[in-house]
């Protein structure tokens, strides 16, 4: 994955200045930070970054597209502008990721958990293969699977901090 | 054109995920490459262009065809083909007396057939049931079972069957019938869509498609689509001034190179079986459907063309007799599974045999890496470095002789290391690995890749006796190429019902089937078959930087070669041989391989690659023994090991100790201790 400068995003993300599109990142990451602190007691966890999700401002605007449309509960449109991300940047493990997301809240779970894995697979990044973890967490809790949603869990705590 | 810049206005279409209104925009260029999209001058980042139709299919028979309703043909079609066939086509009585007597007058003249007279019934009947020749007898005939015809039928249904029935062109080996068919034939449109020239165009070819083939006569094909245009003109069904403009229309057919229309025979048949496997049949029972596809026209063509002049460049250098080798091909998208090419025979736009699809051919060596991978799904046991026996054996096969697998070149090899015998396709000793694993456990493993097809657990399929096609390798290679993630093949991005509503969509779906390290070794096995192994022609022949891992495969008596490889988002599998199952004297690499790696050359690949998974590490390793190497050591790899499987004993060539001081286990025990 190719990584570069994107505080541009970040800053907007950091500034809030993404207004109420950028409503479902906030809250997966609430989640996120929450499931951790279920299971260790970590006050936070520091969010993955999606800021440095791709070099092409295309992919960033088909991301944004998808979190916008995630946010007004529009699934499949979200997961669409995701899907043609993914013939740009087919390598890109964030949008594998937020892809792992949208199947979550379409409580597609074993899509979404391996969804996730293949995110896992193209990244070496640790904080998205801990928040790759929670979302198969997640996904398998959908599933109710409490013992495999506590297992991958264990294994996000592994690689946070 | 200014400023190396262009002026587009897209047309508004119906996607699959909503409606795109017109849109104008400006391409800039730099060179040959687009620099910039501009839209009222801010820059834009993607435009999406409307498709191009490509081919159809009838939602009865799934056959080629395009069938139109009468209410969907556009009136003035209607009018144009009456005005100059069968101006009393709802009055008659299914022949025309009047016509036929002109007819008559001018063939007992002529003492021969010389006009036709007859009315689009009887043209009908002649399209159904008869043969061409021109008697008298025939033309009785014709006229009886015209009247009965007649009878039968209501006037409007007679019309419909004849705008799907009637003869206009020929595609290759295929008859072009239909105005459905000959608009996106003609035109690359459906019918619906096409103005009043294009529409007098289709009409005139009615008369002789050849005679007045607007590709090959353009002049003449001109002069009959404008005499249309005047009788209508003259009868009044279109006002002088509309006639006189459709006339200065250019003929307007696609160019016969993108004659899109019927282009892809391959690509269709596979898009056709898809339909039927995972849509219902009721939903596809209705008209109209707009199907979305994955192809690539870029890929598709560079496919073809690579087939086309690498076979006819092979034949030339080996001295085959011309024509006689033939070939499929399938490029696929490595991450998606979407299928951006398939060709299905050399002369690709020829409908026929779909090699890609239904030729089940033996697959050689191909089937060796899921061997190994087997092997390399139990780490305590199997590594890149073990070492096999590459020596004869004789295995028992109930029911057939007695298997004793030899090498190509007639060689054994003693102990080789696992990942060496991989790379240079040794017989004896993956058969001895294959025996050792199981071959239970290898089918089990195939399934897992995404073969379905009953197989026979006979031993010597360890080493390809069995048969696949080109599609079915993909389907396994993909689960390679895209990591360990089984993905199925797609043609269909998705289908659109008449309302423009989607029916059923087809996601992106994905089961990782292989563990990221096994699936990391086995990759690396299959880069060293590229780096020194049985491929190694392909390097340098694709740009620096781009990975490959691939597979060569040959069968008996070289009647078959493949390739099937991987690099840079795109997964191809190449075939090559003969109809006759005869000798090609081609193995994988002398054969499907060039064809390979002429199609990867012209594609757009990507770089980025699957890193080491964490539970991976890279181990230098001596080349003989597979034992642990240092800088003594002459034959080094240095090879990926899933943690706790890389060996422990240093190789004779290694020193005892490392830095002169702490003996290797020590030092290792230190490492841990410290995390080194």
């Amino acid at each position: 994955m190719t990584r570069l400068d994107f505080s541009r995003f970040s800053k907007r993300l950091r500034t809030g200045r993404l207004g109420p599109n950028c409503g479902p990142v906030v809250t997966g990451l609430i989640i996120a930070a929450l499931a951790g602190c279920a299971t260790v007691g970590t006050p936070t966890r520091p969010a993955p970054q999606p800021a440095a999700a791709s070099a092409k401002p295309v992919v960033l605007n088909l991301m944004r597209d998808s979190t916008q449309s995630l946010a007004a509960g529009q699934y499949s449109q979200a997961a669409l502008a995701l899907e043609q991300a993914l013939r740009i940047e087919p390598r890109n493990a964030w949008l594998w990721h937020e892809l792992a997301k949208v199947r979550v809240q379409q409580q597609r779970y074993h899509q979404a958990a391996q969804l996730a894995a293949k995110s896992n697979a193209l990244s070496r990044d640790r904080r998205l293969q801990a928040a790759n973890w929670l979302l198969i967490a997640d996904a398998h809790e959908g599933a109710g699977d409490p013992a495999r949603a506590r297992t991958a869990r264990e294994r996000a705590d592994l690689l946070g901090n | 054109m200014a400023n190396n810049a262009i002026q587009v206005t897209a047309r508004p279409f119906i996607f699959w995920d909503g409606a795109r209104p017109e849109l104008p925009f400006e391409v800039q260029f730099h060179g040959d490459r687009v620099a910039r999209l501009t839209r009222d001058s801010e820059p834009i980042d993607l435009v999406r262009l409307e498709p191009r139709l490509f081919g159809s299919v009838s939602p009865i028979d799934h056959e080629d065809r395009t069938l139109v309703r009468l209410d969907q043909v556009p009136r003035e079609l209607i009018h144009a083909l009456l005005t100059v066939e069968d101006r009393d086509f709802y009055s008659h009585i299914g022949i025309d007396p009047r016509g036929l007597a002109r007819a008559l007058w001018a063939n007992l003249s002529a003492g021969r057939v010389v006009q036709g007279g007859s009315t689009l019934t009887q043209q009908l009947v002649k399209n159904f049931y008869l043969t061409a020749e021109r008697t008298f007898t025939r033309k009785l005939n014709e006229m009886v079972m015209a009247l009965l015809l007649e009878i039968h039928y209501e006037k409007n249904e007679i019309l419909e069957a004849y705008l799907n029935e009637v003869y206009l062109g020929q595609a290759g080996s295929r008859a072009i019938h239909g105005f459905g068919l000959g608009s996106l034939f003609y035109f690359g449109r459906p019918l619906r869509e096409l103005k009043l020239p294009e529409i007098a165009l289709l009409v005139s070819l009615v008369r002789g498609p050849s005679l007045y083939n607007p590709y090959r006569h353009p002049e003449r094909s001109r002069e009959r689509r404008d005499l249309v245009l005047n009788k209508m003109s003259e009868l009044g069904v279109t006002d002088r001034q509309t006639a006189q403009q459709a006339k200065m229309a250019p003929l307007g057919v696609s160019s016969e190179g993108v004659q899109s229309a019927l282009a892809y025979p391959a690509y269709l048949g596979f898009v056709r079986q898809q339909l039927r496997q995972d849509y219902r049949e009721q939903d596809l029972r209705t008209e109209g459907l707009r199907i979305f596809t994955t192809l690539d026209p870029d890929v598709q063509r560079a496919t073809e063309s690579a087939v086309r002049q690498r076979l006819t460049a092979i034949e030339r250098a080996r001295k085959l007799p011309q024509g006689t080798l033939e070939a499929a091909a399938v490029v696929v998208r490595s991450d998606s599974g979407e299928v951006a090419a398939m060709v299905g025979a050399r002369k690709s736009r020829f409908a026929g045999f779909n090699r890609a699809l239904d030729a089940q051919r033996p697959v050689g060596s191909l089937i060796k890496p899921v061997v190994y991978l087997a092997a390399l799904q139990q780490p305590q046991r199997y590594t890149l470095a073990t070492l096999l026996e590459d020596a004869p054996l004789r295995v028992k096969q109930a029911g057939s002789p007695d298997w004793t697998p030899k090498n190509y070149d007639k060689q054994f090899h003693g102990q080789v290391l696992l990942i060496r015998s991989l790379a240079q396709s040794y017989n004896a000793s993956t058969a001895r690995l294959g025996m050792a694993v199981g071959v239970d456990t290898v089918i089990a493993e195939m399934r897992q890749l995404g073969i379905s097809r009953r197989l026979q657990p006979f031993p010597s399929l360890l080493l390809g006796a069995i048969e696949l096609t080109p599609v079915e390798v993909a389907q396994m290679y993909l689960t390679f190429a895209s990591g360990g993630f089984r993905t199925p093949l797609r043609s269909i991005r998705s289908v659109l019902s008449q309302g423009q509503q989607p029916l059923a969509r087809y996601p992106l779906s994905v089961e990782q089937v292989i563990e990221p390290g096994p699936m990391a070794l086995l990759n690396y096995g299959l880069q060293e078959v590229v780096r020194s192994g049985t491929a190694q022609v392909l390097r340098g022949r694709l740009p620096e930087g781009v990975r490959v891992s691939g597979k060569t495969g040959t069968t008996d008596d070289y009647r078959d070669s493949w390739f099937a490889g991987y690099a840079g988002g795109y997964l191809t599998v190449v075939w090559v041989g003969r109809d006759d199952n005869e000798s090609v004297g081609l193995s994988g690499a002398s054969g499907a391989m060039l064809v390979w790696a002429d199609i990867m050359r012209r594609l757009d690949l990507h770089t980025g690659e699957f890193p080491l998974p964490v539970d991976v590490e890279l181990v230098a390793v001596d080349l003989g023994t597979g034992r642990l190497a240092d800088k003594h050591c002459e034959d080094v790899i240095e090879l990926p090991f899933i943690v706790g499987s890389a060996p422990t004993e240093r190789a004779p060539c290694a020193s005892p100790q490392i830095n002169g001081k702490v003996g290797g286990k020590v030092r290792n025990w230190l490492d841990r201790l410290f995390r080194r």
